[in-house]
């Protein structure tokens, strides 16, 4: 007996020193031979089961391929502790460039600042992550809906009353929308804000939410509906539909989904603006950064990623007939004053071609 | 010769989980050109080091015929609880000690629902689950809050001769629970109750005190690891250590642990660890895997591991 453990035990280290050979054999040398066929990004994104992110990975391939990159994308499942653990893999992987979706700011400065010194540059998307070196991609999110509100009150007539659906409370990005909208309807006293209600992004909540508000305020009692993304949106529309209240509303978002873009063309359900950000458009941006920092090209330390707002002609002419004037806080959200649905509808098929020559603005 | 055969079992059950690992490490290392590397370990021991500290607690646990479900949402309140410490009173020492001590608080409340009412663990330890995340949202509103302080965050990100600190933290608890499990009276009760508590009793056992006790201890562990939590992200999270509970349950299990109770033992449940550290770990590095079949394969490779492992427990049975 003592004999046969002596030979499995002498068996299992052998077959160990054996793959230890070959594992070293087979890694790839970074210095010194020939460049690796394609640069190679690790991308880590937040959770991939949301819709939202699948855009997200849809737009970085589409870039990928027009800029000749290799994608291995990983899902951090929501998780801050699996997202750090995924950024210290790549840097294992001697990947070529990194760009991370941070759940947390502040947590992922570690493992960025371990990337960066292992010589690896970084993209840190949608979030201020402050760190020499790391290329910030954030979401001028406060100053979107900041501008979003200028907007919705000009359509109203600067007077009425709203409600506002919110995201994930704790969640920067979201809260940031929740901020800028606040502190924008700060300057119309004559609109009332009749309720802010969190979502969290969960379709099925939304439509829960929608369902009180029609209850609690009968018609003529509200005038418009802000959301904080389309998903949320479209469960709204249901609720209103099931109690025939469907277009009763002026309705606001942020997304520019195709669906919703479609409704701001034919006039369906009361949509009027929604802020065009799209997850192709922001994986597309994104992975064209990575993939620029992966080939040796430098970038400022922070790259704003704009939205544009997406409405008919008729309605920005009437805003601006009611007195709408950019009142740029912190920084201009918009890369154009509108785009009409039709434009929008292109770029969001073609986002490769938007951004691949895009440079920096000075 | 009964205890002959116990002892040959046991050996040979952990050879097998000892084989599963270097069969593990063979196929990973040459799916991915990065898995074996000294840096690389060290990755898989620090991703993995809360669920190493948790198998230590719901190991005594288990073995006593019980289950701590709750051992996530403590990992969040006693952080929460740790953290405002911290900045109300300047302290880190008082910050650290609060994590841990608010950890085995809750674990006193575990305890008593379980040894002195007599409450079911599952049941119990669902509801107080629930009653601790609920507690850490209520009183952060959800929102994360930072944590920079250097030595506060020592457990988490410190290096010792440039080995994290956590390593050798994690080595020194094994070794200690080792011997408690083996060799001390705390651990011959865990045992006895598991096996069968109402002779544990007859036999002179406070049956309801260890059993506090253990969960006393459960939760202290988790308050630990609040503490390596919040250093190793520099910041609370209100949702740390979510599903962590189950994710250890499946680890201890895998490694041979009864969940029936009183039997197994600490060498089995790091085995279990090491074999979900090492999944993870290759899934992250290995580039084809696509991150939309993760959870397959991650529960293909758990599902065959437990397979093989059970196919050499029938045949050496016999």
């Amino acid at each position: 007996m003592k004999g046969l453990r002596l030979v499995i035990m002498v068996a299992l280290i052998g077959l160990v020193a054996l793959s230890l050979g070959f594992a070293r054999g087979n890694r790839p040398e970074r210095e010194g031979t020939a460049a690796p066929e394609k640069p190679v990004v690790g991308a880590v994104m937040v959770d991939i089961t949301n819709p939202f992110f699948v855009q997200v990975m849809q737009g970085g391939n589409t870039m990928g391929e027009a800029l000749d990159v290799e994608i291995i994308w990983k899902s951090s499942e929501g998780s801050l502790e699996k997202q750090l653990a995924l950024i210290e893999s790549f840097i294992e992987q001697e990947v070529d460039c990194i760009w991370v979706d941070p759940l947390d700011p502040e947590a992922v400065k570690p493992p960025i600042r371990k990337a960066l010194a292992a010589g690896i540059p970084t993209v840190t998307g949608a979030n201020l992550v402050e760190v020499p070196g790391n290329v910030s991609t954030p979401f001028p999110s406060y100053d979107a809906f900041y501008q979003l509100t200028g907007m919705i009150a000009a359509y109203l007539g600067n007077e009425g009353s709203v409600v506002y659906m919110s995201g994930i409370p704790g969640n920067w990005i979201l809260d940031q929308y929740q901020a800028g909208f606040e502190d924008g309807m700060k300057r119309f006293p004559d609109i009332d804000i009749l309720s802010i209600q969190p979502a969290k992004m969960d379709p099925a909540l939304a439509a829960q939410i929608m369902e009180s508000w029609l209850t609690t305020y009968p018609k003529g009692s509200l005038d418009a509906v802000v959301f904080t993304t389309d998903p949320d949106m479209y469960a709204a529309i249901e609720a209103m539909k099931n109690a025939g209240r469907a277009g009763e509303f002026a309705l606001f978002s942020q997304n520019g989904d195709l669906p919703a873009v479609e409704m701001i063309e034919n006039g369906e359900n009361g949509v009027k603006i929604d802020l065009l950000s799209h997850g192709i458009r922001i994986g597309a941006f994104n992975l064209m950064v990575a993939a620029r920092l992966a080939k040796g090209e430098k970038f400022p330390e922070v790259l704003w990623f704009q939205y544009a707002p997406v409405m008919t002609e008729a309605t920005w002419d009437k805003i601006v007939a009611a007195g709408y004037r950019k009142d740029v806080q912190k920084g201009d959200p918009f890369s154009e004053d509108y785009i009409t649905p039709e434009r929008a509808k292109e770029v969001i098929a073609d986002a490769a071609s938007e951004f691949s020559d895009w440079q920096p603005p000075k | 010769m009964n205890r002959l055969k116990q002892t040959l079992r046991y050996r040979i059950k952990l050879f097998t989980l000892l084989g599963i690992v270097v069969v593990l490490i063979v196929v990973f290392s040459l799916a991915s050109p990065f898995f074996l590397s000294v840096t690389n370990f060290v990755n898989v021991v620090v991703h993995s080091s809360i669920l190493a500290i948790l198998a230590i607690g719901m190991t005594c646990v288990i073995i006593s015929g019980g289950l701590d479900l709750s051992v996530g949402s403590i990992i969040a309140f006693a952080g929460v609880v740790g953290v405002l410490a911290f900045r109300q009173t300047g302290s880190v020492i008082l910050g650290l000690a609060a994590c841990v001590t608010s950890g085995g608080a809750m674990g006193v409340l575990n305890g008593l629902l379980i040894g002195y009412m007599g409450i079911n663990a599952f049941i119990a330890t669902i509801a107080t689950l629930a009653v601790f995340r609920g507690a850490t949202l209520m009183i952060t509103g959800g929102h994360t809050i930072s944590v920079t302080d250097p030595a506060f965050n020592f457990l988490g990100q410190g290096q010792i001769l440039r080995i994290p600190v956590i390593i050798p933290a994690l080595a020194a608890l094994y070794v200690l629970f080792f011997f408690v499990l083996r060799r001390s009276v705390l651990g011959r009760s865990l045992y006895a109750i598991g096996g069968n508590a109402r002779a544990a009793r007859v036999s002179g056992i406070r049956v309801r005190l260890v059993t506090l006790g253990v969960y006393v201890l459960s939760g202290t562990l988790a308050g630990i690891c609040s503490v390596y939590v919040i250093g190793r992200l520099s910041s609370l999270q209100p949702w740390a250590g979510l599903g962590a509970e189950f994710e250890t349950i499946v680890a201890i299990v895998l490694g041979g642990i009864n969940i029936a109770g009183g039997e197994g033992d600490l060498l089995e449940s790091l085995a279990g660890v090491a074999i979900i550290a090492i999944i993870l770990n290759a899934i992250n590095l290995v580039p084809t895997i696509d991150p939309f079949y993760q959870s397959v394969v991650k529960g293909g490779i758990i599902l065959a591991a437990i397979a093989i492992y059970e196919r050499f427990k029938i045949a050496t049975s016999r």
